[in-house]
């Protein structure tokens, strides 16, 4: 999936079945440059935590991705640490009535609720994007 | 004349209340401004319960620091965060109050590093006896025993931003028309 359009499809005739996004979508996070600055952070040394989660708002390149999610996890051994990062991680097309959730959020039928029934419209079906695994490895700057 | 009058005193009180209770929803991750540089070491609060499991504090790189899912060293052994119960602060430090996934309670507490041989802007210290915390000393709040509280607030807050709205609109509507009457 790599466009907008093909995701409303999918929200429509889907049935909520899991999508893994397309090249384009994945390179647009990986390259863009909210990814590259907390990568750059990552293998210099600068996380606080080995292990956290981090969000990449893409709304202006991937549309229907709008703000995702990634996990990153960072291990060590003498010499060397790698990276594991986890793209569009607890991440899907879903609460997509976003008026309504901006201007009657705190009621608790407008509660964004992931794949649960609120904000979803015109009997669309919630749909999670599947996460996608990487690493990348790099000498140990001092963690 | 009078009406205009009494109609932007209202808009200016609504104003003045919308803010006030955004400002008290940022602790909590639930303003709708980024207007507030509250709390030390320039963390901040964030609320996303669609995306990252409800409340998260995150560093001014945007990482998390204390979120379900952060782990960190204690006694040798890695503490994986399950939940943020609350935290507390002053002006130098924070100290979050969290548990683990084995239901284990924790205060991490974040301080500015100055260390030089580590290169994070802050570090992290976990302890499990409470001496780092004192709900006395600093200012805590509440997250999880807090719920129907910050939703009174958040739809309060809500509820002026929309009356507010509409008044300043129709202010807008009396303005251009007396200046209109005025030439």
């Amino acid at each position: 999936m790599e466009n907008t359009a093909q995701a409303l499809r999918h929200y429509f005739n889907g049935n909520g079945t899991p999508v893994t996004l397309g090249n384009n979508t994945i390179n647009a996070l990986v390259l863009s440059g909210d990814f590259q600055s907390r990568h750059q952070r990552i293998i210099s040394g600068k996380s606080t935590s080995l292990n956290g989660s981090f969000s990449v708002n893409l709304t202006s390149n991937i549309f229907h991705v709008g703000r995702t999610n990634v996990d990153y996890s960072i291990k060590c051994v003498p010499g060397n640490c790698s990276v594991t990062y986890d793209l569009f991680v607890r991440d899907g097309f879903w609460d997509v009535d976003f008026i309504n959730e901006r201007f009657l959020k705190g009621a608790p039928l407008f509660q964004p609720d992931g794949p649960g029934p609120n904000l979803e419209m015109f009997g669309g079906t919630p749909y999670p994007y599947i996460p996608i695994r990487g690493t990348y490895t790099f000498p140990n700057p001092g963690y | 004349m009078k009406t205009y009058k009494i109609l932007l005193v209202l808009t200016m009180i609504l104003g003045v209340a919308y803010f006030t209770l955004d400002r008290q929803l940022y602790y909590y991750g639930k303003n709708d401004f980024n207007l507030y540089h509250r709390l030390p070491l320039k963390i901040k609060p964030e609320y996303r319960p669609d995306f990252e499991d409800g409340f998260v504090l995150k560093d001014k790189y945007g990482f998390t620091i204390a979120a379900k899912g952060n782990t960190y060293k204690f006694n040798e052994q890695d503490i994986l965060i399950n939940e943020v119960i609350n935290y507390c602060f002053d002006a130098k430090k924070l100290i979050a109050h969290v548990v683990d996934v084995n239901g284990v309670k924790y205060h991490i507490e974040f301080l500015s590093n100055n260390e030089h041989q580590l290169k994070q802007e802050i570090v992290a210290s976990v302890r499990n006896d409470g001496k780092a915390y004192s709900p006395n000393e600093n200012k805590c709040i509440n997250i999880k025993g807090n719920k129907k509280h910050i939703k009174r607030i958040e739809l309060s807050r809500n509820y002026i931003m929309f009356v507010f709205t509409v008044l300043f609109i129709i202010l807008c509507y009396k303005t251009i028309r007396k200046f209109k009457n005025s030439k």
